[in-house]
């Protein structure tokens, strides 16, 4: 067996414990407030609210079906509007809006259509 | 440290989120002018570009343009979100699908449509006499089952041309337009590519020096002008573009897709291909003596509108137009002068006197192995506003 000539400086078994442990704990926690920062913030909410209303414009436009109208979902509530144009006949002005549970405006669309 | 940069990511995506939504937003506006514009053009001033409030809130502004490209009617929307501009501009024309499926309409000048060979009519037809004749030329008879695979109703005088587009026409001619920026051939001779976005004012290259374009790649806002006998050749690709000459050749295999205005001839030779939209025009001023012609060769492909106006329709040189064996147009046909079709219209063909000129003699409506056929033109074809007076609300072509 070989014999070392000089001693060599290494960290413990324990050492390297208590570290890697330090370094999980501060991953979990930056995930943790990472998440919670995702959470907290408005974008995923207007990223779904954004997906509603394209949603609800293509459906309104495929069926024709331009009227005042209120629909409830689970988490959303889409109030959709239709009002005339200036003095344009055949133009509409179609707003949509998405209102969170807490009833707050999350997204607000406005959009011309034709509908003569 | 890693925390850090958890919310520098975060923080990076919400700006990202923010410039897709502005984007979004852009994009919904350019749309929302688009449909403005399309719905009543009126709402600016042509040739002008205007700011309007879309929601009258100071929140969605759009720029919008209108003006005449050729017989189209061009429309444009400019928005600016933050640093970016975002443009859309389109040649507008109209439906064809309301015209009654009109086939052939022929002024009425008391003579009978006569009909001999392979010739073929489908679709509704104003003739000057209900009954369409079987004649015999050229050694052929009638071979169909019956003349006409549609109406026939008695026609009167030819409807007259919208007067927006022959003032158009005369503009252009009259190169009274030219007040935006001007190339010099020399300028123009050195180099390849000339590309003009509408965004940018209208490019008039003068080639009143030179008898022929080679070798070019012109596309967009660009007007190309001559006083003299102007020839293309196939080496070209032209795209959009609007040419003005005394008279035009198209070189045998030209592929393109442009507007040609002349005053005295223009002659697109064999397997050229016109793509959609496309237009050829001659005009002929009342005190003019000479006989303006399209001729469209053999195996040629045209997807547009051929023209042919005089300002006072009169026996003696008439303006005409001649589409010869194999050629092929889909699209529409006007003339207010002479239309001899030897070949196949997919479309509609407004025309004052049908002229067949044979090896062995002229005949007056008469047509042989000729095919007039609205059925093949698609329902979405739109046109120009060749009659009507009202507004252009169909996209005929997305312009860069």
């Amino acid at each position: 067996m070989v014999k070392l000539k000089r001693k060599h400086k290494a960290f413990s078994l324990v050492e390297s414990l208590v570290g890697m442990i330090i370094i999980l704990i501060t991953f979990s926690v930056g995930l943790m407030i990472f998440n919670e920062v995702m959470l907290s913030s408005n974008n995923r909410q207007r990223i779904h609210a954004d997906m509603l209303i394209q949603k609800t414009l293509a459906e309104t436009i495929d069926k024709n079906e331009f009227l005042d109208q209120s629909i409830a979902t689970e988490t959303y509530t889409i109030e959709k509007k239709v009002s005339p144009y200036k003095s344009e006949k055949n133009i509409s002005v179609l707003e949509i809006k998405i209102f969170n549970s807490d009833k707050r405006l999350v997204a607000n669309q406005k959009m011309l259509v034709v509908t003569q | 440290m890693l925390t850090g940069f958890l919310l520098l990511s975060n923080h990076f995506q919400s700006i990202i989120f923010e410039h897709d939504l502005l984007q979004k937003k852009a994009i919904r506006d350019l749309q929302a002018g688009i449909t403005l514009l399309l719905a009543d053009p009126n709402i600016i001033s042509e040739n002008e570009k205007t700011s309007y409030d879309l929601y009258d809130d100071g929140q969605d502004s759009v720029l919008l343009e209108r003006k005449n490209w050729g017989a189209f009617c061009l429309i444009g929307v400019s928005v600016t979100s933050k640093k970016e501009q975002l443009h859309k501009y389109a040649l507008t024309g109209n439906d064809l699908v309301s015209d009654t499926n009109l086939a052939l309409y022929l002024a009425n000048n008391n003579k009978p449509l006569s009909v001999s060979g392979k010739t073929i009519i489908r679709g509704n037809c104003f003739l000057p006499i209900k009954d369409v004749k079987q004649a015999f030329i050229e050694g052929e008879v009638f071979t169909g089952d019956k003349p006409v695979y549609g109406n026939i109703n008695i026609s009167s005088a030819l409807p007259e041309i919208n007067k927006n587009i022959l003032d158009q026409m005369q503009q252009l001619l009259n190169e009274k337009t030219a007040t935006d920026s001007l190339l010099s051939y020399s300028e123009f001779s050195n180099r390849d590519t000339i590309v003009n976005s509408f965004t940018n004012g209208t490019l008039f290259i003068d080639c009143s020096s030179e008898k022929t374009i080679d070798n070019k790649f012109i596309k967009g806002n660009v007007v190309i002008y001559s006083k003299n006998n102007l020839t293309i050749s196939a080496s070209n690709k032209i795209e959009d573009v609007i040419v003005v000459a005394k008279a035009i050749i198209f070189q045998k295999k030209f592929i393109g897709s442009l507007q040609a205005l002349s005053t005295d001839s223009i002659m697109v030779e064999e397997e050229c291909n016109f793509t959609y939209p496309s237009m050829l025009c001659i005009s002929k001023t009342a005190n003019s003596k000479s006989l303006p012609t399209i001729t469209i060769s053999e195996k040629t492909k045209f997807n547009g509108f051929l023209l042919a106006f005089t300002e006072i329709v009169q026996a003696e040189n008439p303006v005409s137009i001649i589409i010869k064996k194999d050629a092929e147009i889909m699209g529409t046909v006007y003339s207010n002068g002479i239309l001899d079709v030897q070949g196949s219209i997919y479309g509609a063909a407004w025309v004052q006197k049908i002229m067949l000129k044979t090896k062995s003699g002229v005949y007056e409506n008469h047509l042989l192995n000729a095919t007039i056929d609205r059925t093949k033109l698609s329902k979405y074809f739109v046109g120009i506003n060749l009659f009507k007076t009202e507004n252009s609300n169909k996209i005929a072509k997305w312009l860069n």
